[in-house]
């Protein structure tokens, strides 16, 4: 006769009220897994929409380089070293690197203007900032007279298709004004609504015509994996020596995820009062269940039982509540997770019109599955329940037997 | 000859630094004869120009009307200038911009906005921006290029503008420095004044004109009483200044030309 | 062969001022076989003296030995160990564990009393009670007296020492409290099991061979008899 049998049949003894009371561990479980995927899911966008976007792996760029709102002077231009270059060029880690000339010019399509970002970049520029979630209307253009890729957002702001013409209007490095008519040879959408409605992307050889700079703005590197990035920059660092920075990936979206912690944080809270909540239910059925009991708690052990062992009686069917429940809460939170790591939810809507500086962020939200970050979630669950139950199996321990056995 | 009409007030100060204005002495223009007999050099006409600085204070009033694609605005500004380098600004209309004021020494420049009641320093791609939306820049205010150093001027014979005799002047920066590589101006042959001035970006097209007409008798002295500038990358973009009122020999308070002005309402 | 012995056995409750003795100074010898009601208001120590001998609870003063193990400051573990071991139960409310069935729960005394073959023991004693192949029944689906005989059967099938039985008849009508007394006789015929009664039904008492009555937490009165036919 084990304590599992007789703990079970007890438990199904009241099924509603079983089911009641494991509800909320259901519940809080489900919510605490489906909350750590997005959230994890929001941190991995930030990084992935940073590294693609406007950082990679790692950026090189000039000391002091301005890190808020649209500002890219080039009064001041990169020189990278005989060192580094020969360490981007032959060090295992790198998968790509490429030369980039970023800076404010004005667009003008006659009627309207706007200030925005462009981006001058090489052939492998593609390789370092992926475009996997860009969907492009027109071509990317690769010679100076196709002309400009713009943002979808700066196209729908001024009223531009493919195929017009625009005036870029920006100072040469040097001071001078300069402006060019400019081919639309195409409308991105890359999924990052900030990008989208500030950034024009430039063949290499148009960005130079424009501000007549010999040497980059910036350097990015896109390495084999994300992890390898702080070593690398380290390497990087000391070649590229003063007057240049280093940043890495994680660096530059720390403070965005230092945001996140706070999500986290909240997330936790929110789990935990819910946990709590669901302790309280289990230990309150519990002891409606054991004051229900006191006969049987008296007649087991008069018939020899120990106070041990009615505890773990108890306790047991509390774990085995915590337990199942913790399951069903696994099964239908980790279903979420999975699902929405696939199909993301679009925020395009809620994200128009918001400024996040130099970070974006894309328009879909996925969920991080991580089936291993789902079991602390249902240890937590099982150990609240089993925590919840002793308090109560302890009372039916201490009864009275001669008075239990006579109970009504 | 007049002398330097918009001196320092701000609208003055872009004139020097577009270069266009020939500020002759006021009581020397008439005294003295035509300065050249023969045709002068290109080079002579910017001295000319540039050599027309006058470091009396004045004062102006003027009205400034901004003309958009959508939408016109009238203001009415009160400037001060002082010396070379330094000239204030007040607001006077409409009520919404009242008390908003400019202050330029040497080479920085200051904003107050009553709307906000905020000092801010002008700096970088600000300067670059039009003055209260308008056509001109603070840039093209700030006392900028010397046209002499900046330019090798050439000129390329002479046109009839505004039904006045003047010479086109064809001036292209010596370095890449210069805000505006190529200026294209007409110069009165009379006045030493650029009634018309065309601005180039590098790659050669056409960004500004500036127009100066309305030539009248003030205060003993012939000025332009009128400037208009058209930005020729924003269709149908053109501002027009106008001036009410000029004083010369004004004597100021200290403190006209001090931040501590630019903050007190 | 006394199988259970009480030397100046006392229990007391409370102290200072309030202190009750329940029983106080009992001496008492219980020998295997008997079948024996002990009779006594409420009050009378009657409840608190069988707590004493079914290994309940410890004297606080004086000796309770069954089968020469002392009771006496026992820690609750071991005494549930004597328990299991020497002691069988059967209450006025049967008592049954509701979510088992009727061999479950005459197993469960011998899971606990740590004895094999539980199984196969519970099934043969339950043929001996009258209910072969009720077996499988949980007590809901039993009727009052059915249900005593399930209670009978587990309390029988480890060996133990001693029967404690209280007011086993007290929630039967007349005609079923009858058959389980002669069922509980017989047991105690063939087996020699000792039966010990608490009760106040004229009936158990008849069937009783000796009856000790209590009064104020002292023996007033043991007398032996014939048993009731």
């Amino acid at each position: 006769m084990t304590l599992g049998r007789l703990a079970l049949r007890n438990m199904l003894r009241s099924k509603r009220r079983t089911l009641l009371s494991t509800a909320a561990i259901v519940v809080g479980v489900m919510y605490l897994i489906l909350g750590q995927a997005f959230v994890g899911g929001i941190e991995e966008g930030i990084v992935q929409a940073a590294e693609d976007g406007m950082t990679g792996h790692i950026t090189v760029r000039v000391d002091d380089y301005p890190t808020t709102g649209l500002s890219h002077p080039v009064d001041d231009l990169l020189t990278l070293t005989p060192a580094a270059k020969a360490l981007l060029d032959d060090d295992a880690r790198v998968a790509a690197w490429v030369e980039r000339t970023v800076f404010v010019a004005t667009l003008s399509t006659g009627d309207d203007s706007l200030r925005i970002r462009a981006i001058g970049a090489g052939a492998r520029d593609a390789e370092v900032f992926q475009r996997t979630t860009w969907t492009v209307e027109g071509r990317v253009p690769e010679t100076a007279e196709q002309g400009a890729l713009l943002g979808a957002g700066i196209g729908r702001m001024l009223g531009i298709g493919v195929g017009d013409r625009v005036i870029l209007r920006t100072r040469t490095h040097a001071g001078a004004i300069n402006a060019l008519d400019v081919a639309v040879a195409g409308l991105v959408q890359t999924g990052n609504m900030a990008l989208d409605g500030t950034t024009a992307w430039l063949p290499d050889a148009l960005a130079r015509d424009l501000v007549r700079a010999e040497r980059p703005t910036h350097v990015g590197v896109r390495l084999k994996r994300r992890g390898q990035a702080p070593a690398f920059a380290e390497a990087l660092r000391a070649a590229v020596g003063d007057g240049a920075d280093v940043i890495t990936v994680q660096e530059e979206t720390a403070e965005l995820l230092r945001m996140q912690q706070i999500r986290r944080n909240a997330l936790n809270i929110l789990v935990g009062v819910l946990l709590a909540m669901s302790a309280l239910a289990i230990a309150n059925t519990i002891l409606m269940a054991a004051h229900e009991r006191v006969r049987e708690v008296g007649t087991l052990r008069a018939m020899g039982m120990t106070r041990r062992r009615i505890v773990a009686l108890f306790v047991t069917e509390g774990a085995i509540m915590g337990g199942l429940a913790g399951l069903v809460g696994l099964g239908v939170g980790g279903l979420g997770a999975w699902y929405f790591s696939e199909n993301p939810i679009d925020l395009g809507a809620l994200m128009q019109g918001v400024d996040y500086g130099n970070i974006q962020f894309s328009a879909y939200l996925y969920t991080a599955f991580d089936p291993g970050a789902m079991v602390l979630p249902f240890v937590i669950a099982a150990s609240t329940a089993v925590l919840a139950s002793i308090y109560p199996a302890l009372l039916a321990s201490r009864l009275e037997i001669a008075d239990a056995v006579r109970a009504e | 000859m007049f002398a330097s009409t918009f001196e320092k007030s701000l609208l003055i100060a872009a004139w020097v630094s577009l270069g266009g204005l020939a500020l002759a002495q006021a009581p020397e223009a008439p005294a003295e004869p035509a300065p050249v007999a023969a045709e002068p050099t290109a080079e002579q006409i910017l001295d000319r120009i540039d050599q027309n600085m006058v470091s009396e204070s004045r004062t102006a009033k003027m009205t400034m009307t901004v003309e958009g694609k959508r939408r016109t605005r009238t203001y009415r500004i009160e400037s001060y200038g002082r010396g070379e380098t330094d000239s204030a600004m007040v607001y006077l209309a409409p009520a919404r911009d009242k008390g908003t004021k400019m202050l330029k020494l040497g080479d920085e420049m200051w904003l107050y906005l009553r709307t906000v009641d905020r000092v801010q320093k002008l700096s970088g791609h600000m300067l670059r921006e039009g003055m209260m939306g308008s056509d001109i820049s603070y840039e093209d205010m700030m006392n900028g290029e010397d046209l002499r150093s900046a330019y090798k001027a050439s000129i390329e014979g002479s046109e009839t503008v505004d039904g006045r005799d003047t010479w086109k002047l064809v001036l292209v920066a010596h370095d890449d420095t210069v805000a505006y590589p190529k200026r294209v101006s007409w110069i009165d042959k009379e006045l030493y004044i650029p009634l018309k001035q065309e601005l180039f970006a590098l790659s050669g097209m056409k960004l500004k004109t500036w127009t100066m007409s309305d030539i009248k008798p003030f205060d003993g002295r012939m000025y332009p009483t009128r400037m208009t500038v058209e930005d020729h990358l924003k269709k149908g973009s053109k501002t027009t200044v106008t001036f009410d009122e000029l004083k010369f020999g004004v004597k100021f308070a200290r403190e006209v030309f001090s931040r501590r002005w630019l903050e007190r309402r | 062969m006394a199988i259970c012995e009480l030397k100046g056995a006392t229990k007391t409750y409370g102290s200072g001022a309030t202190e009750v003795h329940a029983i106080l100074g009992i001496d008492l010898t219980i020998d295997a076989g008997e079948f024996t009601a002990f009779v006594g208001p409420s009050g009378s120590g009657k409840t608190t003296l069988l707590n004493q001998i079914g290994c309940l609870d410890s004297p606080s003063a004086g000796s309770v030995h069954i089968r020469g193990k002392a009771t006496a400051g026992l820690s609750d573990v071991k005494l549930a160990g004597l328990r299991a071991e020497e002691i069988g139960f059967i209450f006025q409310s049967f008592n049954l564990i509701p979510v088992l069935t009727a061999a479950e729960n005459v197993e469960l005394a011998m899971s606990l009393a740590g004895q094999d073959g539980g199984h196969d023991a519970a099934l043969a004693l339950l043929a001996e009670v009258g209910l072969e192949g009720l077996g499988g029944r949980r007590p809901n689906q039993l009727s009052g007296g059915q249900q005593q005989r399930v209670a009978i059967a587990r309390a029988l099938v480890k060996k133990p020492s001693i029967v404690i039985a209280d007011e086993p008849t007290a929630n039967l009508d007349s005609d079923s409290g009858r058959a389980v007394l002669d069922l509980m006789r017989a047991l105690n015929e063939k087996h020699g099991t000792t039966f010990l009664f608490s009760t106040h039904d004229p009936m158990v008492v008849d069937y009783a061979r000796r009856v000790v009555t209590l009064r104020d937490g002292a023996i007033v009165s043991d007398e032996r008899r014939g048993a009731a036919s």
